[in-house]
């Protein structure tokens, strides 16, 4: 049925399946100019029908075995495959229990019958600038492997957002999988969302600590997305935390540092100061929260 | 670019249906237009109001975001599959007892979304049952009486299938 609107109808376009990666990737290698990768759809399909994206392929992934993998590897780390739905991942119970920030976006990222479709990789892919992924992603020094019929380079997550729906894949390149390190001993960490009765996420904080009680071996992460239109890490503030000296003040002093380094846009969803205002009060908040753990 | 049409088979509520399709066509059009299946509904065709929602596989998806060829072989049930021989299931019936519509427009999502909650979870407590809603809008806003069905019929999962 159609109204004649672009929203209720999809561009005419070839659908294919490949059933090996091999065949994905010599497909990409021939076509990847004219080919979209699709997993769950539900950001790609959005995104066709209001003619934002248009493609002579759309390649769908779902029949590729190794990217349903998910494993979790003791002292290695968590892989997940390109195709494992939100749904699958947030039933994995070592998600919650060592990777809690990125269990807290997974937990609120869409609705859980969007969740039975979509992926972690394609929210990552989408590259939006209010997608959830990468803070928590960057927290935990995760990366993205990407394969092509030329081989495989793994691609650091703080590098993976180029700009505004620009992520840096090359065109014969598949995404296939994310692999987030274990994390450090002990750490414990949180991500928070604002998003007033939308999807779109108008600031998000990511936050870690590791060997709270000794400077020296002291790890604090703080990560933020959809403040500015790549996710970024406050590294300069996180180093404040390397420092001798009561907890309270260093955390004073961080903020004041968060303040200074990271910078916000102002677009219809707030103005930069809100997003400056809504980090600050959330970054306190998670490092409270997380320093009296 | 040749648009060749596809063959795809469902199994919609127990029964075979077969038809054939363009590669971007959408689930929720196939179910709808092609095999008659009228308890989908198209609202929003963006994945926000879950009113298309069906049990593919088992589960509860928005069919608006769905290609029609990327499912072809699935188990699909919707609201009319729900009952079976009878005219509604328990959970159906506590959804009239209870008031939980006005226009009824959401209602088979709903339905459709809450049975396979109770499904998997018969003892959900009310928050659960609130976040595992929250991918369906109702405009006419019976929330609190959806609810209050859902936590009724909860009884008739603990004793085995509806």
């Amino acid at each position: 049925m159609s109204f004649g609107s672009p929203y209720f109808t999809l561009p005419k376009f070839e659908y294919v399946k490949p059933k090996t990666l091999d065949e994905a990737l010599a497909f990409l290698a021939r076509n990847g100019e004219e080919t979209k990768v699709m997993a769950g759809g539900v950001g790609l399909l959005a995104f066709m029908k209001e003619r934002l994206v248009d493609c002579r392929y759309v390649m769908d992934i779902k029949g590729i075995p190794e990217l349903h993998e998910l494993k979790y590897e003791e002292g290695e780390g968590l892989s997940i495959g390109a195709a494992v739905t939100l749904a699958e991942l947030l039933g994995y119970a070592v998600l919650k229990s060592k990777y809690r920030a990125l269990h807290d976006a997974v937990k609120n990222l869409s609705d859980p019958n969007l969740r039975n479709r979509s992926t972690l990789m394609g929210d990552l892919c989408e590259a939006i600038p209010w997608i959830d992924s990468p803070a928590p992603l960057m927290l935990f020094d995760a990366e993205v492997v990407a394969r092509s019929a030329r081989g495989e380079r793994k691609i650091r997550i703080h590098d993976f957002i180029k700009g505004a729906a620009e992520n840096a894949l090359r065109q014969d390149e598949l995404a296939v999988r994310i692999f987030v390190p274990e994390p450090p001993p002990g750490a414990v960490s949180r991500y928070v969302k604002f998003a007033k009765g939308t999807e779109f996420s108008i600031a998000s904080v990511g936050a870690l600590v590791a060997n709270k009680d000794d400077p020296s071996r002291r790890v604090v992460r703080l990560t933020y997305g959809a403040v500015n239109v790549v996710p970024v890490e406050a590294f300069e503030a996180e180093k404040v935390f390397r420092r001798e000296g009561p907890i309270e003040k260093l955390v004073e002093e961080a903020l004041a540092v968060v303040d200074g380094t990271v910078e916000a846009v102002t677009d219809v969803l707030g103005t930069a100061d809100y997003r400056k205002h809504l980090i600050r009060v959330q970054t306190a908040a998670l490092l409270k929260e997380l320093l009296e753990a | 670019m040749m648009a060749m049409a596809r063959k795809v088979t469902y199994t919609v509520n127990g029964v075979k249906r077969s038809a054939d399709i363009e590669d971007n066509e959408l689930l929720l059009d196939v179910l709808h237009e092609k095999m008659g299946v009228k308890s989908v509904k198209a609202a929003c065709w963006r994945g926000e109001c879950g009113l298309c929602t069906a049990l593919v596989d088992g589960r509860p998806v928005k069919t608006c975001l769905i290609l029609g060829v990327d499912v072809d072989g699935s188990e699909i049930v919707t609201a009319e599959g729900l009952a079976g021989e009878e005219l509604l299931s328990p959970l159906q019936k506590a959804f009239v007892e209870h008031g939980a519509l006005q226009c009824g427009f959401c209602t088979p999502a709903f339905v459709v979304t809450a049975h396979h909650l109770l499904e998997t979870n018969p003892d959900a407590t009310e928050e659960e049952i609130k976040e595992y809603l929250s991918g369906c809008v109702c405009r006419c806003g019976t929330y609190f009486q959806i609810v209050e069905a859902v936590k009724d019929a909860a009884k008739h999962y603990k004793k085995g299938k509806s």
